[in-house]
């Protein structure tokens, strides 16, 4: 079991910066997921810790060790590779043991540990075959065998259940944190699959361009993007989006004047540009809105929830989830966003704007009252 | 009318022009194997058979030349240098293809160039350098300036370009070094690349004639193609024995050919070179 430090990590590859300024410590024993959209530098990073990939600028340490330098083999990690990546010559043994076959390890002890392996993943009546002769989750199993048969200080997952189909993905997901809880490693899991990233993560790194925009926990990170970015990608449906500016008294207003939450206020200059963000969950059908009218578009049927896509005439679209048995709106509807349930960002970068803390009612009587004898 | 594909005159016409082009391909080995088999009178004649076949042009070629030694002496020098090329080849495109390194791009186009360079023009130069070593008359001087060529180099990076790197990427996390990735992970997943490389390789060091008719002077130390030119003389060639001698030359070629032509031809589609 090992620590990673990562200290402002950089790398290019002779043109714009691919990783840039990455800073990431990870406890011992962790599961951390990257997620991120295709190109945001994760899959070089993961390379980097691996040494697949020689380290630009920066510092990388594996328990306090610098790892410039150090060949992919003597770090002490394993890693998965997205297409399994296995040796097609070699039976499944042979793919599992070849690691300790190239560390001299004798031959006896070899085999001892090839079927301990075999054993934890059910591999032992496949010990014999070859690589094509498996099914896609086999051969995935077998990728993990020969990850674990050496005993590795840190477990490195390059999007390796990108390939499964769905079933199958969700069984690998359970049984990789099974063992991750078994073997008790490091673990680094890169993917682009939000889901996966929710579920299996104890500690969430979402990357963007290069850069880590945002690390915790999978629940906080879902209850407080630190960024618009972060708002969007995480969270399945999307996050509603609603471009607004503040007005005098520090509400939100959307184009045409209307204040998607009303009650909220922030602290900011009046013109501001925000984007408020509501989660379908959360988002609330309210006749008494004064903004635009959504009209039911197409309504997919989840099983447990109803998801219900709207449209309105200016071409801003709504998605709304209901539990199975609640009642659906199927009228055009107007909607607002509680404002316990409000994310704000800054339109210029992006940045989470927290509102001012829920008024009580006496103080929006007052403000009222304030605003009406101005 | 236009003549559909797939239709049967489309096909019927397909398939005649390819006979007519086999004909024409296979036409002079025939001509070869046929004249070999006339008496001497009968070697001018334009039938298609023989009218009384013979052997006798093959006792005579044999008696003439010491027909056994030099075919094992060319096919000791077309199977040493098969094996050294792809072992250069190999060698040189798993650097250019799997290391990153200032230079590489050059290197590659070098050695593409010198593939344009005809041997006429490196002649004299290897020559010289071969005397000067002591070659001359040997083994040795027919394969050792024949073992790297740049044809094989460029079927291997091809090769190599198409090998995944991830899984060399997963031995290089097991631990493997350089060599080993490529004895123990590359090579037994390239054997149909190598195959094919090899019986090209074989073919064309075999039916080299320029190289060994500058560096050899004793017809014990020669090979088949120079010994073919033991009947050709200025008061005319011996046809019979000659075309004999040829057959016995073009067999092995021929038996390597039929055994492994499917490799060869799938290498050739999927490397797209030549």
């Amino acid at each position: 079991m090992a620590g990673i430090r990562i200290e402002g990590l950089s790398k290019d590859f002779g043109g714009p910066a691919v990783v840039s300024d990455v800073d990431l410590s990870i406890a011992s024993g962790d599961f951390v997921v990257i997620l991120g959209p295709s190109g945001c530098g994760k899959s070089t990073l993961l390379r980097m810790i691996a040494g697949l990939e020689e380290q630009g600028a920066g510092k990388i340490e594996i328990d306090g060790e610098p790892m410039e330098g150090v060949p992919p083999g003597r770090r002490g990690c394993a890693m998965v590779f997205q297409n399994y990546a296995l040796y097609p010559h070699m039976s499944v043994a042979g793919n599992i043991g070849y690691a300790l076959k190239v560390a001299g390890v004798p031959r006896a002890e070899r085999e001892a540990r090839v079927r301990e392996v075999a054993a934890m993943l059910e591999l032992e009546p496949l010990l014999e075959r070859r690589p094509h002769q498996l099914s896609g989750g086999q051969r995935q199993r077998v990728a993990m065998g020969r990850a674990m048969v050496r005993r590795p200080r840190v477990f490195l997952f390059d999007e390796p259940l990108s390939n499964l189909d769905a079933r199958l993905r969700l069984q690998m997901r359970l049984e990789i944190k099974r063992l991750h809880r078994a073997l008790g490693a490091t673990s680094i899991f890169v993917t682009h699959d939000q889901l996966e990233a929710m579920t299996m993560a104890d500690r969430l790194v979402v990357m963007e361009g290069g850069r880590i925009r945002q690390v915790g926990a999978p629940g906080e990170v879902w209850r407080r993007p630190a960024s618009r970015f972060v708002a969007g990608f995480v969270g399945t449906p999307p996050m509603i989006f609603f471009p607004a500016r503040i007005d005098r008294e520090g509400r939100a207003r959307a184009a045409g004047g209307w204040e998607p939450c009303p009650g909220a206020r922030w602290r900011l200059p009046e013109g501001a540009a925000l984007e408020l963000g509501v989660r379908p969950q959360d988002i609330a059908a309210d006749p008494s809105s004064p903004g635009p009218r959504f009209a039911p578009d197409l309504a997919e049927d989840m099983g447990a929830e109803l998801h219900i896509h709207a449209r309105a005439p200016g071409g801003e679209a709504v998605t709304l989830i209901r539990r199975a048995g609640e009642a659906a709106p199927s009228a055009p509807f107007a909607v607002r966003i509680p404002a316990a349930h409000v994310h704000a960002f800054r339109a210029e970068d992006g940045a989470r704007a927290e509102p001012e803390p829920v008024a009580t009612e006496s103080e929006t009587q007052w403000r009222e009252t304030r605003s009406s004898s101005t | 009318m236009t003549v559909e594909r797939g239709s049967p005159a489309f096909r019927i016409a397909v398939h005649g022009a390819m006979i007519l082009l086999s004909l024409l391909a296979i036409f002079p080995l025939w001509w070869m194997i046929a004249t070999s088999l006339r008496p001497e009178g009968e070697v001018f004649s334009t039938a298609l058979f023989p009218a009384s076949p013979t052997l006798e042009n093959y006792r005579a070629a044999l008696e003439a030349l010491p027909m056994p030694r030099i075919l094992w002496n060319t096919f000791a020098m077309a199977a040493l240098t098969a094996a050294a090329q792809a072992a250069s080849g190999l060698l040189a495109a798993y650097a250019l293809v799997f290391w990153r390194f200032r230079g590489a791009r050059t290197a590659q186009v070098l050695i593409a160039l010198s593939w344009l360079v005809p041997f006429q023009v490196v002649m004299i130069p290897n020559y010289v350098l071969a005397t000067r070593l002591g070659m001359l008359d040997s083994l040795a001087g027919l394969v050792i300036p024949n073992a790297a060529a740049a044809f094989a180099v460029l079927l291997m990076i091809n090769a190599l370009r198409s090998f995944p790197k991830e899984i060399v990427e997963a031995a290089r996390m097991d631990g493997a070094g350089s060599l080993r990735i490529l004895v123990e992970v590359i090579v037994p997943n390239l054997r149909a690349p190598l195959a094919s490389l090899g019986v090209l390789a074989f073919i064309s060091a075999w039916n080299e004639y320029f190289w060994p008719l500058l560096l050899i002077r004793r017809m014990e130390a020669s090979v088949v193609q120079i010994g073919l030119q033991f009947f050709m003389t200025q008061e005319g060639n011996d046809w019979g024995p000659l075309m004999a001698a040829a057959t016995m030359a073009s067999l092995p070629i021929l038996a390597l050919y039929l055994v492994l032509h499917r490799q060869v031809i799938d290498s050739f589609m999927r490397s797209g070179i030549r």
